[in-house]
């Protein structure tokens, strides 16, 4: 494997870092360096920075506030941005500006990325995302929220759930039922719902954490134009999978920084609490270790495949659960070492910004507790639960029978 | 599912005491347990078999996850039967030899007890803190059965997928497995029991909650759901007089240290 970037790459590398110097405050050390307020303060501000400089969605045309660069160098931005501590951008923009943005430039009509796409460079919209409904998780294809013809309108009813930072929406890109007859992955249509809207109504389910951080939403006769329908209509389903795999691509590279970092926190967490030469801590260590190194590896060749095909394969699967398995096993150490109070609440809690705590964060009890509880323990139910990671690399990559169907009509 | 074939109370009457204790544990009340218990016969069914009925009073707690301090009034009893201080209302366990006591009149003051005595507090705090964690497994893993035959994905209950099943089999086991081990710590009152019980109890009720929270998906990461309390509950009491990799640790360095390996129970 070969592991360097292209010349290009590199000079754009050297353009990200000469940004960030010129824009980060002097003496910075990492957003969890940042006291709660004014790590939410300082985002507020380095996200229209971010915007003025065309640092957004540099993969966009020049037209919609991007530089028309290609996907490695966003990928070599994330990076940089990673080292540093510092976010690409506010916690709700990976649904507005990576999931949203991304479909809408690859979907959307002129007039839809006209009106849409400013909004979501500039930070000023906020899209969150209508995907899972009570009975449609795992097998999200079941969905049911029913859009009906009305005229030049569509006429919504049903209800999504587990939508995250639902509250802070200015939006709702919506997965809608569009036509009950065909069979269930065809029916579907991709719909912008904007807020507020008298028929749509959203409320905070309360975390184990103590957060608001998912919302319920409640569609009851919510009126949507049909010129909000993003893609064909009935060919929703290709529309949002077309962005699963965006997904992948830079998370792959920036997942190795951070978990690099957060183990770092959990060597100098060993040598604070005086267990450094314990050889069942050391043989954990060194176990976090080869796994980190495995997910660079992985992340790289992902990163490969993404730049040559333009998509991710099953390969994907692999890596969803090196991170997600990992990053439980490596919590739960951090957790021991932290003693018996370590589930004793005390110092800055994390801002979330990142699935692990934000570089540069003290190792206090709070740095640990929502990340082993809710970010690591979540991680192997959310964007594929591990189950449906090992069938697809069952029936993808070893080519295993399906599991039985059941009957009557798929 | 569990019996309890060493025990001298009969089947039906443990039934009818763990409805009875899981009303207890769980009422709204400024009565104080010991009294709740007297009402409840509890001296008689502590006479005919102090040790199930302790352990069941624990497993009971977990189970429900009742909030009421049962530990301290137990310990206090323990106290007083290790050193005839008989005004003690409750004990819980410091640093080194400290133990800290709560006197009937509400006054507390810490003593130093002898390591004789320090050891055999710490062993009954093990041996029914392992009891709990144990009644938590046994809670969580039926709540999660329950709930992968009721939710339905891909048209049948996610119950009959065996990546699920396998996962509550597993925890099943190990929590079983557990439970033997409290029973007989309490059977034997030694240390080195109550130990290999609070690490086994302890790793058991922890993979018991990490299955049933993958097989629960999102609704476990809720308040809305009793599961959050059974995970938060399970990390505290897992680090109570001992969490199971340290005492695993120390399992292994008194194997080495001693050169023979202790016998659990009279087999």
């Amino acid at each position: 494997m070969h592991l360097a970037f292209p010349a290009e790459a590199e000079a754009w590398r050297d353009e990200v870092r000469a940004f960030l110097d010129a824009n980060l405050p002097a003496g910075w050390k990492g957003l969890g360096a940042l006291a709660g307020d004014d790590a939410e303060a300082f985002v507020r501000g380095w996200r229209r920075t971010l915007a003025e400089h065309r640092m957004v969605g540099v993969t966009w045309p020049v037209e919609y506030g991007g530089r028309g660069l290609g996907k490695l160098h966003q990928v070599v931005l994330a990076e940089e941005f990673a080292k540093a501590g510092v976010p690409i951008y506010r916690v709700a923009d990976t649904t507005s500006i990576k999931m949203l943005g991304n479909t809408m430039l690859a979907w959307g009509t002129d007039e839809q990325k006209a009106r849409y796409m400013p909004g979501i460079v500039s930070g000023e919209a906020t899209w969150v995302q209508g995907y899972s409904e009570p009975d449609a998780g795992s097998d999200l294809a079941n969905l049911s929220l029913r859009a009906e013809r009305d005229g030049d309108d569509w006429i919504l009813n049903g209800q999504k759930i587990w939508t995250s930072r639902g509250m802070d929406g200015t939006g709702v890109f919506t997965l809608a039922r569009t036509d009950p007859a065909a069979p269930k992955h065809r029916g579907i249509s991709f719909i912008l719902c904007e807020l507020p809207n008298p028929g749509i109504e959203i409320r905070p389910i309360r975390t184990l954490t103590g957060d608001d951080e998912f919302c319920e939403v409640f569609y009851t006769d919510a009126r949507i134009p049909v010129a909000n329908t993003i893609g064909p209509i009935n060919d929703g389903w290709k529309v949002a999978n077309s962005l699963l795999g965006l997904e992948r691509g830079e998370e792959a590279a920036t997942n190795p920084i951070f978990f690099r970092a957060e183990l770092d926190r959990i060597v100098q967490l060993a040598r604070d609490s005086g267990r450094i030469d314990d050889p069942t801590i050391r043989d954990r260590l060194a176990w976090c270790h080869t796994k980190v190194e495995i997910m660079r590896l992985l992340g790289y060749r992902i990163l490969t495949q993404v730049l040559r095909d333009g998509r991710i394969g099953p390969e994907a699967s692999i890596a969803k659960l090196y991170w997600s398995e990992y990053h439980q096993v490596a919590t739960n150490l951090a957790i021991e070492l932290l003693g018996a109070s370590a589930m004793v609440r005390e110092g800055r809690k994390p801002f979330k910004h990142f699935r692990t705590d934000e570089p540069g964060a003290a190792n206090s009890t709070n740095s640990w507790i929502d990340v082993l509880l809710m970010n690591a323990r979540a991680g192997t139910v959310y964007a594929g639960t591990s189950q449906v990671q090992r069938n697809i690399i069952g029936e993808s990559i070893l080519g295993l029978p399906k599991e039985p169907q059941p009957k009557g009509p798929a | 599912m569990r019996t309890d074939t060493r025990s001298n109370l009969d089947s039906d009457t443990l039934a009818m005491l763990r409805a009875s204790l899981a009303e207890v544990l769980t009422e709204t009340t400024d009565v104080s347990l010991s009294e709740r218990l007297v009402a409840l016969g509890w001296s008689e069914v502590v006479e005919a078999d102090s040790a199930t009925a302790l352990r069941t009073l624990f497993e009971i707690k977990g189970d429900t996850l009742s909030g009421t301090d049962a530990l301290g009034p137990t310990l206090a009893d323990a106290y007083a039967e290790l050193t005839g201080e008989a005004t003690v209302a409750t004990v819980s366990l410091g640093e080194a030899n400290d133990v800290h006591l709560t006197m009937a009149d509400g006054s507390t003051r810490v003593a130093t007890a002898s390591p004789e005595v320090w050891a055999a507090l710490e062993a009954t705090g093990r041996w029914l803190t392992g009891c709990e964690l144990v009644g938590i497994g046994h809670h969580v893993i039926a709540s999660a059965v329950a709930y992968t035959k009721d939710r339905e994905q891909y048209g049948k209950p996610i119950g009959v997928f065996q990546a699920l099943q396998h996962r509550l089999a597993s925890a099943y086991a190990m929590v079983v497995g557990a439970g033997h081990l409290v029973t007989q710590a309490g059977i034997d009152r030694s240390t080195w029991t109550a130990m290999v019980a609070k690490c086994m109890a302890g790793q058991a009720a922890e993979y018991a909650c990490t299955q049933a929270q993958q097989c629960y998906g999102a609704i476990g990461f809720t308040i809305e759901h009793e599961f959050p309390g059974y995970l938060k509950r399970t990390y505290a009491l897992d680090r109570q007089f001992g969490d199971w990799r340290s005492l695993e640790h120390e399992i292994g360095r008194r194997l080495q240290a001693d050169g023979v390996v202790p016998r659990i129970g009279n087999l």
